[in-house]
């Protein structure tokens, strides 16, 4: 990853957070289904790094089955409570990778919660 | 307070470090030059005064603010790097950070001493009782008038203090008050040879800031790693970094960097199908239960002292391993971002630690951690390559950087 990706993510944060613009939120959501392994990695941290705000974008990349295994992990990161009978559900997901990540994902909900 | 009697290399007196009541508040402070609590809280100061002209509060708040971690307003409020209530009970005066350095004799005139040589290692009888003459004065003119000038003039004094740790915090901060550092690298490099425990790591952090490659720090791992008994693993293990739980390249027996490290560095690398992973997930929490689950996974197999090639946030993962008790021989840390001390080898279980980055990381600039280690027990290589946090797992880098070596 260069650094004009990493400036465009930032951007993509800032318009998120500062104003609010969803679409930008829902471009980082689709970075995470990038090749690039660290662009990846930086739109998964700046979602998380988003906190509670993330969590729409991630109820909404759930139903639409987008980047399920990173996006599971990062409901369980941000705490998203309200997600939680989704994680259940996708605890029994026919994809291996899906169910682990939903699994794994409740077991940090519960870890933040002690 | 009844002063006691000391010798002039002035050790032990805070051997362990922690036995002592709490600090001495202000100036009081500096009127003993023996007693362990005087000395500590002496030694807190001249630290401090450091760390203050040096701007690591604002350093440090920039770095969390960076990470997003203070986006709380409440959060924003209370952020502190050095807790007010602990600069309050020392009695630490308000000093601003940066300012322009002095000539040392500058800064014995504004003591009132004039000192005839450059400070030894170790001082003289005579310029040890000199310089606890002129300590009290100083610090109280440091405490009356808190000033770049006042600060330097009481670190200028302290360099012969005849205690050894307050020889070293003052050394340590030299830098920042005085035109030549050199002065102070002698004192450093003595101290890491301290007997004392405290005094050593105080000395080797600061020298390590100044002058990480100057040789008695060298000498210092060296030295650890000759005296280890711990019998070597003949089993090593990649441990993946956040997100890359399912990432094709550490993948035994296919990923490109498992086939690397197995053909070219370690044949013994793990590559059953019970390998270890973890979630993967980007909080505190993921990583905790990635290193208990690393913990337990290292015992199922009986693997104690195997080796770690641990990438990104693997690196904590395995150093939360290590805490918990995992021993390892050799800890990898491939482009590992800097959370220090919430992770951080356990030394005492590591044979030795090597961490192994690129020039400004991009993705440890998201994250918001450190770029490197600063501690000298830590093993330091830095490829010529710039931003990519994933070329630190390349095997080309490998083969062209030659990295097998640095192992």
């Amino acid at each position: 990853m260069g650094p004009l990706i990493f400036a465009r993510l930032y951007a993509l944060k800032s318009l998120w957070t500062v104003i609010g613009c969803r679409s930008a939120g829902r471009a980082l959501v689709r970075a995470l289904g990038s090749t690039d392994e660290g662009e990846r990695t930086v739109a998964g941290m700046l979602l998380v790094q988003g906190g509670k705000r993330a969590e729409p974008l991630v109820a909404e990349a759930i139903r639409r089955r987008e980047h399920l295994p990173i996006v599971l992990l990062i409901a369980g990161d941000i705490g998203a409570s309200s997600l939680e009978p989704e994680l259940r559900r996708l605890t029994t997901d026919p994809h291996p990778d899906v169910a682990r990540a939903a699994h794994d994902a409740l077991e940090t909900l519960t870890a933040e919660r002690r | 307070m009844a002063r006691r009697r000391q010798g002039s290399t002035g050790r032990s007196r805070t051997r362990g470090g922690a036995r002592t009541s709490g600090p001495i508040a202000g100036p009081a402070a500096f009127r003993d030059v023996a007693e362990p609590s005087h000395v500590l809280s002496q030694a807190a100061t001249l630290l401090l005064i450091g760390a203050h002209l040096r701007g690591d509060t604002a350093a440090v708040r920039a770095r969390a603010e960076a990470s997003g971690r203070l986006s709380h307003s409440v959060a924003r409020r209370r952020f502190q790097a050095i807790p007010q209530s602990d600069l309050s009970r020392l009695g630490f005066p308000r000093l601003p950070a940066g300012a322009p350095r002095l000539q040392p004799e500058a800064l014995q005139r504004v003591a009132g001493v004039r000192f005839a040589a450059a400070p030894a290692p170790t001082p003289s009888r005579g310029e040890a009782r000199m310089a606890t003459a002129a300590l009290r004065r100083a610090a109280s003119a440091f405490y009356r008038d808190a000033s770049h000038e006042t600060a330097g003039a009481l670190v200028e004094v302290a360099l012969r203090h005849p205690h050894e740790l307050v020889r070293v915090a003052a050394a340590a901060s030299y830098f920042l008050v005085a035109a030549d550092p050199s002065r102070a690298i002698a004192i450093l490099a003595r101290g890491v040879r301290s007997s004392d425990p405290l005094t050593r790591e105080v000395a080797a952090t600061a020298l390590a800031r100044v002058e990480p490659r100057h040789p008695v720090l060298a000498r210092l791992l060296e030295a650890r790693r000759r005296r280890s008994t711990r019998r070597r693993s003949r089993t090593s293990l990649l441990v993946h970094g956040t997100w890359a739980r399912t990432a094709a390249w550490w993948q035994p027996p296919n990923g490109d960097f498992w086939q690397y490290i197995h053909t070219h560095v370690d044949p013994n690398l793990y590559g059953a199908q019970d390998r270890f992973d973890w979630s993967g997930g980007y909080s505190v929490a993921a990583r905790a239960l990635g290193g208990a689950r690393l913990n337990t996974w290292v015992q199922q197999h009986n693997l104690a002292g195997l080796d770690l090639f641990a990438h990104s946030h693997g690196g904590s993962v395995s150093m939360v391993a290590n805490q918990a008790g995992t021993q390892v021989g050799r800890m990898i840390l491939l482009s590992c971002p800097v959370h220090w001390p919430q992770y951080m080898p356990a030394f005492n279980r590591v044979n030795r630690v090597i961490s192994i980055r690129v020039h400004l990381d991009l993705v440890i600039l998201a994250d918001g951690g450190g770029q490197r280690f600063y501690d000298p027990r830590i093993e330091e290589h830095v490829l010529p390559l710039w931003f990519d946090h994933s070329l630190s797992h390349d095997p080309a880098t490998w083969r062209q950087h030659n990295v097998p070596a640095w192992l």
